[in-house]
């Protein structure tokens, strides 16, 4: 056991988290209050890497660990870059991105990925429908095959880089009757006629990341736009999981201990009753258990990309623990950060409150903790532990 | 980045384990005092028989050897087989044991440490006092020093295993005139000593099987080898083994929450309401979830703390503190949510969840209490941004 990290992640996490200090985060702040995309923001993180970490070399990456990835998406956190940008990273990079690396054909890779990487193309993945959300082997968006094509025909809720997506993965069922197996993918691009994303959608949090539904009206795609074999869509879907569960998680992490160090030097400041409220041990216990928990969750985003980079399949339990633990307990952290900083903690002036906003999605984006819940004890009643 | 031991270190781990699970038996709460006491004994001495109380020990002074790290799932084992005897081991072998080896002369650590290691005896640290626990400064207790040696005047309180001890390490004022820090020190004092009371055992809530009680020093006069460490250091061993006694605690909670998960997961699949099991109830199963992954969390905080702690990293202190917080308080939801889980059940004597309710109520106050722990993080995370 070695919780080490190696001398180049450590120096490459550090010189994202100063990159983001000069270049990504003075956009944050407009961003979030707008509730608008930043593409300058977007082409700086294009610029440095950011937008394909792990893909090869020769599909503009730099064939970074999954560790590595982590480290630089909880830098961009503790650098205090907004969670909406955050987000359109892990969307684009991991659930559209590596969903191609994984399963594309070299055409397809080629096609997309170096777009992707640099930032010139945004992608998105369509799961989640208005009707479907936790219990994704539900959703009702169909491709019929008609000659060397699909026909697409359906809508996709709550996409994640929907509105400004060149490129979507996109889950549709393919044969009624084979249930979790009659799911496939399917790459559709954004100017392919019937295709079209509906109005922005105004959130509470992650405000930075444009999301929208996705209409398909007898959307016409040639069978090559097929991603990975017909009815793997599920399987396809739930590999986008251990991004979710790891390198998507780890900018709350570092949201949450930038937070932290906001918080200490806060209540160092701040005086009331003739002393600082760090004296105050109301405000301790806040703080011990802000840090608490990004230790703890750190851990746990850690253990995933770790077991990831040597290769093995994800443990679920594992992963849903993490997800669990990063939401919920994130989420309760978030709101003590903000009791801290009291009345100034509720104002925009002070970024807390934007982490308190777009912390609320740990508990329901890419699986609610009630589902993380359900899995958990599932596997525990059939012994997988 | 590796979160696995490596096989040799699991297989070391499982026999442990395996051990633990069958070899090591207590008695009902509701025996007799003496067959309870009799239980952990036989417990100890089987520990020590296999060279299993010095976990941490150098081999050199008759310990297992192990890191912190390693000794992690041993201390979670022993805590779930048998929570009277991991206290009572703690105390003992691992705490005075473990400043034996630290601080001893030749002698003393001959004297001492086969007969603590064997399990064969028992040693207890005399730390509290009326007017001392949480605050070690404040400590009362006077050693003089006399032609031959020491006398010893003052009583402590609450000492684990007094009641039983062979010998007991007391911690005593030498110098009043010195810093708060600097002027306090360690002696041992064996059963038996003339103005040494070693006192009956208090009655207590859970982990009935291990005694507490008081120890009074009237005029004790001690010979001059009766001096751990030296004079005026006494206060930071202590602190050292509070410490170490954290990341074990750490453990403690962790062996009792997989035993509550055990029982709680076991009453939830096999008892029906309606012709199901009541596992089918989100409000029972998503319970053991929150059980799960708490005492999942607290695993590798508590690992990764020992790890930081065998490297001897700055930061292990405040680690280990947010290890022990975190495993202490989740072992307190974890008991209170198992027994909820049990409904009725879980509220009869015999039931093995009412036992453990009760035992586990010990993990937050053992050693630093939780509210100490917050205050101490929080005033790292301060240090750390001034």
């Amino acid at each position: 056991m070695d919780f080490a990290f190696t001398e180049e992640q450590r120096i490459f996490r550090r010189s994202v988290y100063d990159y983001a200090v000069k270049h990504l985060v003075p956009y944050a702040e407009e961003a979030d209050a707008k509730g608008e995309f930043s593409f300058a923001a977007w082409k700086k993180l294009g610029e440095f890497g950011l937008l394909g970490l792990h893909y090869p070399t020769a599909y503009g990456g730099q064939e970074a660990d999954v560790l590595t990835a982590c480290l630089a998406s909880e830098a961009l956190g503790e650098a205090g870059v907004d969670g909406g940008l955050m987000l359109a990273l892990g969307a684009h990079t991991y659930l559209c991105g590596d969903t191609i690396l994984r399963n594309g054909t070299e055409e397809q890779k080629a096609r997309y990925l170096p777009k992707l990487a640099s930032g010139e193309w945004i992608g998105c993945m369509g799961l989640t429908e208005p009707n479907a959300g936790s219990d994704a082997a539900s959703i009702a968006t169909t491709a019929v095959r008609k000659g060397d094509h699909f026909v697409l025909n359906g809508s996709k809720m709550f996409i994640t880089n929907g509105p400004y997506a060149q490129v979507a993965v996109i889950f549709a069922v393919t044969d009624k009757s084979a249930g979790h197996f009659g799911m496939s993918a399917f790459l559709v691009e954004k100017d392919t006629p019937g295709f079209s994303a509906g109005k922005k959608l105004n959130k509470l949090g992650v405000r930075s990341s444009a999301t929208s539904e996705l209409i398909l009206d007898d959307v016409l795609i040639p069978a090559s736009a097929m991603l990975g074999q017909e009815g793997e869509g599920f399987l396809i879907a739930l590999g986008a999981l251990e991004w979710d569960r790891s390198a998507l998680l780890a900018p709350l992490v570092g949201s949450l201990q930038k937070a932290l160090t906001d918080c200490a030097r806060y209540a160092l400041d701040r005086r009331q009753f003739g002393r600082p409220i760090a004296d105050f041990q109301a405000v301790q216990r806040k703080i011990a258990d802000l840090k608490v928990f990004v230790e703890a969750a750190r851990l746990l985003v850690y253990r995933i990309a770790c077991n990831k980079d040597k290769g093995q399949p994800l443990n679920h339990l594992e992963a849903s623990v993490a997800k669990l633990f990063v939401g919920d307990w994130g989420m309760q952290a978030a709101s003590e950060a903000v009791q801290i900083h009291g009345g100034y903690g509720y104002i925009h002036e002070f970024p807390v409150e934007r982490v308190f906003r777009d912390a609320k999605l740990g508990q329901i984006g890419g699986g609610t903790s009630e589902v993380q819940r359900m899995v958990i004890s599932r596997m525990l009643k059939e012994g997988l532990r | 980045m590796n979160f696995e031991y490596a096989p040799d270190e699991v297989a070391k781990h499982t026999e442990f384990e395996a051990f633990c699970a069958t070899q090591l038996v207590e008695a009902p709460d509701a025996e007799p005092a003496e067959a309870r006491r009799a239980a952990v004994r036989r417990n100890l001495a089987a520990l020590g028989a296999k060279g299993w109380l010095g976990l941490e020990l150098p081999v050199a002074e008759g310990g297992a050897g192990l890191t912190a790290l390693q000794a992690v799932p041993c201390y979670v084992a022993l805590a779930r087989a048998a929570s009277s005897t991991f206290v009572a081991a703690e105390a003992s072998a691992a705490t005075v044991g473990g400043l034996l080896a630290r601080l001893g002369t030749p002698a003393q650590r001959r004297r001492y440490l086969p007969g603590l290691l064997a399990g064969t005896q028992l040693a207890a640290l005399a730390l509290t006092e009326a007017a001392a626990g949480s605050e070690l400064s404040a400590t009362a207790a006077t050693a003089a020093q006399t032609p031959d040696g020491w006398r010893l005047t003052g009583t402590k309180i609450m000492v684990t295993n007094a009641p039983e001890a062979d010998v007991a390490l007391v911690l005593a004022q030498v110098d009043p005139a010195a810093p708060a820090d600097k002027g306090l020190a360690l002696f041992l004092v064996p059963r038996g000593t003339p103005g040494a009371t070693f006192g009956p055992a208090h009655e207590t809530m859970g982990l009935k099987s291990v005694t507490l009680g008081d120890l009074a020093l009237e005029a004790c006069e001690l010979p001059a080898d009766a001096l751990l460490g030296a004079a005026g250091e006494g206060l930071a061993a202590v602190h050292e083994v509070l410490l170490e006694g954290c990341l074990r605690y750490a453990a403690y909670s962790l062996g009792l929450q997989n035993a509550c998960l055990d029982l709680a997961l076991a009453h939830a699949t096999t008892r029906t309401l309606g012709g199901k099991p009541i596992f089918r109830h989100q409000e029972v199963s998503f319970k053991l979830a929150d059980m799960y992954a708490l005492s999942d969390t607290a695993l590798q905080l508590t690992r990764h703390a020992a790890w930081t702690r065998d490297r001897r990293e700055g930061r292990a202190t405040t680690l280990i503190h947010a290890a022990k917080l975190f495993a202490s308080e989740a072992l307190t939801r974890a008991a209170q949510m198992a027994v909820q889980v049990h409904g009725g059940q879980g509220f009869l004597a015999a039931h093995p969840v009412e036992r453990l309710y009760r035992d586990a109520r010990y993990a937050e106050l053992a050693k630093v209490s939780s509210e100490l722990l917050r205050g101490r993080i929080a005033s790292d995370v301060f240090r750390s941004v001034k």
